[in-house]
This record gives structure tokens, sequence and C-alpha cells, in this order.
């Protein structure tokens, strides 16, 4: 299972990443939705963790591919933004988990 | 005892003039003791005329000013200095329940063969200090309002700069108590005292990241309350702020519809954006050949718009990049502040705020679209905005 990081911000992409491999995971990073892709290269057991606030295409449009793949992989949303906002990002989408930064709950539970 | 007699014509016409004036019309005697007053007086004070013709003026007056008045009468009469014969001011008049009142007094003098008389022309001022009062007081409401959105804003800004390094931090954390955790199962003993300083570190980091939720949850409880409301009227009330005490040194040009197809906005926030646009454009124009402040409202497909414009030199194109950037230093004004609250503002409403910068003598013009009123629609994004986070490890609420 490899975890697929699409956030902006470099330090909390590498700390995302450390905190994965310390699990053992793979790690595969992109810094913003469009080197994220089509995400082909995502396999149905893969995580795919995305910040919704990311420059260029939001995050939400990420989210919109990955469902739209015939088998999705699980997605866990980060966010910074306002709740008001998350929930007006997040409202076509069901069961997603969503963590707010700063992430203050234990993470790894979720990726385990 | 005099006998009864007709009113002769001058009599006639003065009791007529009395009866009907709409200011209160006393006169008094050298002696302070009132001769005349009139109908409008018997509304402004309570007395009937009966109850004090014959009285001293001072009845009429706040207690604390009751002794001095004679003085003042004997004191003119002394030297002829004037202190407000034939000037006029405001002072304060007591009513027969005691209750005191801003008042406007004029006050002339006749010399009659009776010796000389003093007459006052009142005008109440209660009413207009009431308006006045209530307009400064929803003015400093508002002024209020956008210092604490633009701590809001300043706050939510601040929370999420330091929301990123801190939340790599923790992660950060979390990796190395793993790493940690497993180098003890290893049994590679770690110095005890590396373990409690990173339990500690980890403590502090959740400390920090507990503060910003709860600066966050502040911000956001401030909910905005919309309604259906009437742009022009929403937009009048707002210039109506705007240009208090500025009447005389800004030219306010209004064009719009009489009517206008509802928006559904927090009316409060619209007006502190047009408060916002108006105040920098009164501001810009400062210097301009009559200063001229426009405010256009119009409607088009789908939503309800207003602008505001100058006639000032324009927004430079330097200026222009930074516009809306909230901890813009250079400019002392808050303008940057002003505008980024308005622009959120705006957002939240799903409308626009587009500027033209203006410039080679026309001045900078700001538009604000609000999407038409659709009850359905609204009615079904606030439902979604109310659902709940789907399996969400909330950690706000943990």
């Amino acid at each position: 299972m490899t975890v697929h990081i699409v956030e902006d911000d470099d330090g909390v992409r590498d700390a995302l990443a450390e905190l994965c491999k310390s699990v053992g995971r793979r790690v595969r990073l992109y810094p913003d939705g469009e080197a994220f892709g089509a995400g082909t290269d995502v396999s149905p057991s893969d995580v795919v963790l995305v910040d919704l606030g990311l420059p260029g295409e939001h995050g939400s449009e990420v989210i919109r591919r990955i469902h739209a793949l015939p088998v999705p992989p699980r997605v866990i949303v980060i966010s910074g933004l306002p709740l008001a906002d998350i929930h007006f990002a997040m409202r076509e989408f069901a069961n997603i988990a969503v963590m707010r930064k700063p992430l203050t709950s234990d993470l790894l539970t979720l990726l385990m | 005892m005099q006998a009864v007699r007709r009113p002769t014509l001058s009599e006639a016409r003065l009791e007529s003039v009395l009866e009907t004036a709409p200011d209160g019309i006393i006169v008094m005697d050298e002696g302070s003791r009132l001769l005349i007053f009139n109908k409008a007086c018997e509304q402004l004070f309570g007395y009937q005329a009966s109850e004090v013709i014959g009285e001293n003026v001072s009845v009429l007056m706040p207690r604390e000013h009751q002794d001095n008045h004679d003085l003042y009468v004997q004191r003119y009469r002394a030297t002829g200095e004037r202190k407000i014969i034939g000037i006029g001011r405001e002072v304060e008049g007591r009513r027969k329940d005691g209750s005191i009142f801003p008042l406007d007094l004029s006050v002339g003098e006749a010399l009659t063969p009776n010796g000389r008389q003093f007459i006052g022309v009142i005008r109440d001022l209660s009413a207009r200090r009431e308006t006045e009062r209530r307009l400064a007081a929803v003015q400093a409401d508002l002024i209020r309002m956008t210092r604490v959105s633009a701590l809001d804003e300043m706050g939510s800004a601040l929370a999420h700069e330091l929301n990123q390094p801190l939340t790599a931090i923790m992660l950060y954390l979390q990796a190395l108590e793993r790493e940690v955790q497993r180098l003890q199962s290893a049994e590679t003993k770690l110095e005890p005292r590396a373990v409690e300083l990173l339990g500690k570190a980890t403590r502090e980091a959740q400390r920090a990241g507990s503060i910003i939720s709860r600066v966050r949850q502040l911000v956001e409880k401030r909910a905005p309350e919309r309604k259906r409301s009437d742009l022009n009227t929403v937009v009048d009330e707002a210039l109506e702020l705007a240009m208090l005490g500025r009447r005389r040194s800004i030219i306010l040009e209004r064009h719009g519809p009489e009517t206008l197809p509802v928006v559904f906005v927090d009316p409060v926030q619209v007006q502190q954006v047009v408060l916002n646009l108006a105040r920098n454009a009164i501001e810009a124009c400062h210097d301009a050949d009559r200063p001229t402040l426009t405010i256009k409202t119009w409607f088009e497909s789908d939503s309800v718009c207003f602008s505001v414009s100058d006639n000032g030199p324009g927004i430079a194109p330097e200026q222009m990049q930074s516009l809306f950037s909230a901890f813009r230093s250079e400019n002392g004004t808050g303008m940057g502040i002003g505008l980024t609250i308005s622009r959120a503002i705006v957002q939240n409403h799903k409308g626009e705020l587009l500027v033209d910068p203006g410039g080679n003598g026309h001045g900078a013009r700001f538009t604000v679209r609000l999407p038409i009123a659709a009850d359905e629609k609204v009615a079904n994004r606030d439902s979604a905005a109310a659902m709940p986070l789907a399996a969400a490890a909330e950690p706000d609420k943990t």
C-alpha cells in the first residue's frame, strides 16, 4: 500500500511523508493536483491524502477525479480552511474522512 | 382693573401668529417675568400658559441655571454685553415633569412703552439629537464591526499561516515518537531524558495547536445573518453613514432604478462593504476638483449590482498588485484590510467584487455583484452547509 500525498506546503508534505515512512508505508509526493494527474498510478488499495486548499486546481477537483476511477482508493482530506469552506467544498462527497490542520488527533490510526 | 375690550387689529394678528407658530415663543420683561407663552410652548414644556404667565422664566430652566439667570439679565442691563441676544445658542429646557431637553434658543430685544422686553424663539432639538445619537451609534457599531472583522481576518490568516509549520512539527514528532518506540522495543536503550523531552515537545506542540483551533472557532462562530433584502435600501442606509458630516465637502451622485430584485444577504455585512468602498472613494477624491462620489445600482440577468466610483486619480498600477492583501503595510490607511474584508464578505455571499483602477483622468470604480435570491437554491445550500462531515476524525471535538 502506497500513500499518495497531494500537499503544497513543503514542510507539511515532508512531515506527512516521514510519518508514513515511520510506519513502513511507501509514499509518493505531489505538490499540487496537476502533478497528481489523473490518478492512474494509484491502485485501489492505496490511500490518497489530499489538501483542499491547493494552488491552481482545488483539492475537491482531485477528489472528483479519484472518485471517477473504476475502483477508487480511499481518500483522506486534510485542510486548514475554515469549517464552512470545508463543508462547502465537501458537500458532494460522502464518507470521506476530513482532518483539520493542525492535526491534533492521530493520523496513523486512519492510515492503518 | 382694565375693562375687557376687543383686541386691536395688531393684537389679533399677534395672537394668531403666536397660536400658529410651530416654534415656541416667549416674551419676558426686564424682571424675567413671563408675559407671553404661546401654544407651541405649552406643548414643549407641558405647562398651560395660565400656569406660567407672570412667573420667572427660570421655571423653564434646569435647576442649575435657575439661580444664575437673573444675574445674566442684570449683567446685560449693566454692561450691554450680549451673550445670547441676536446670537442664539443651544441650551437646555426643563419640562413641567422635570425632564430636561435640548433646545435652540434665539433671543431678541424690544424697547416698549412698558420698558425693555425680551422675546425668545424656542425650537425643540430632542428629535434631531435623537437622530444624531442614533446615527452616531449605528456608525460606531459599524466601525466596531469593521474592526472586529479586521481582527477576525487577521486572526484567521495568522492561524492559517501558523497552522502549516505547526502541522509539520506535530507530524515530525509523531514520526519521531514512532521511531523511539521501535528503538525501545529493539532494546537499543534510548536515553530516558531524550524520551522525556520528546514527550514534552509533543505536548507543547499540541497546546499550540489547540490555541489555533480556539482562535479559529472564535472566528467561525460569527455566522452571517442573511435575509431577503432590498439592495437599494441597504446601499442608501450605508451611504447615509458614509456621508455623515461630509455633505458639504463631497458631492453624492446616486443612480439606479427604484426597484431591484430581492437579494438574500446579511444587510449589515453588505453595508460594511458599501461603507468601506465609499470611504475609500471619498478619501481618493479628496483633492479632486468638485470631489464626487458616484453610486449606481442595477440588475442584470441573475445578479443585482452596485458600483462605487470617485473622480480621484485612480489606483496606480503598482498599488493594484497588493490591493487586496490584508497585511500590506505601506498604506497606513488600512485600505488593504478593508478591501480584503469586503471581498471576503462578497465572496461569502457567492458574489464578486471587481475593480476598475481608472487612471488617465478617471477615478477608480469598484463593482459588487450579488446573486438574485433564489429561495429554493438558498435553502438547499444552507442544508448542505449544515451537514456534518462524514466519518471525520474531528480533532477540535476531541
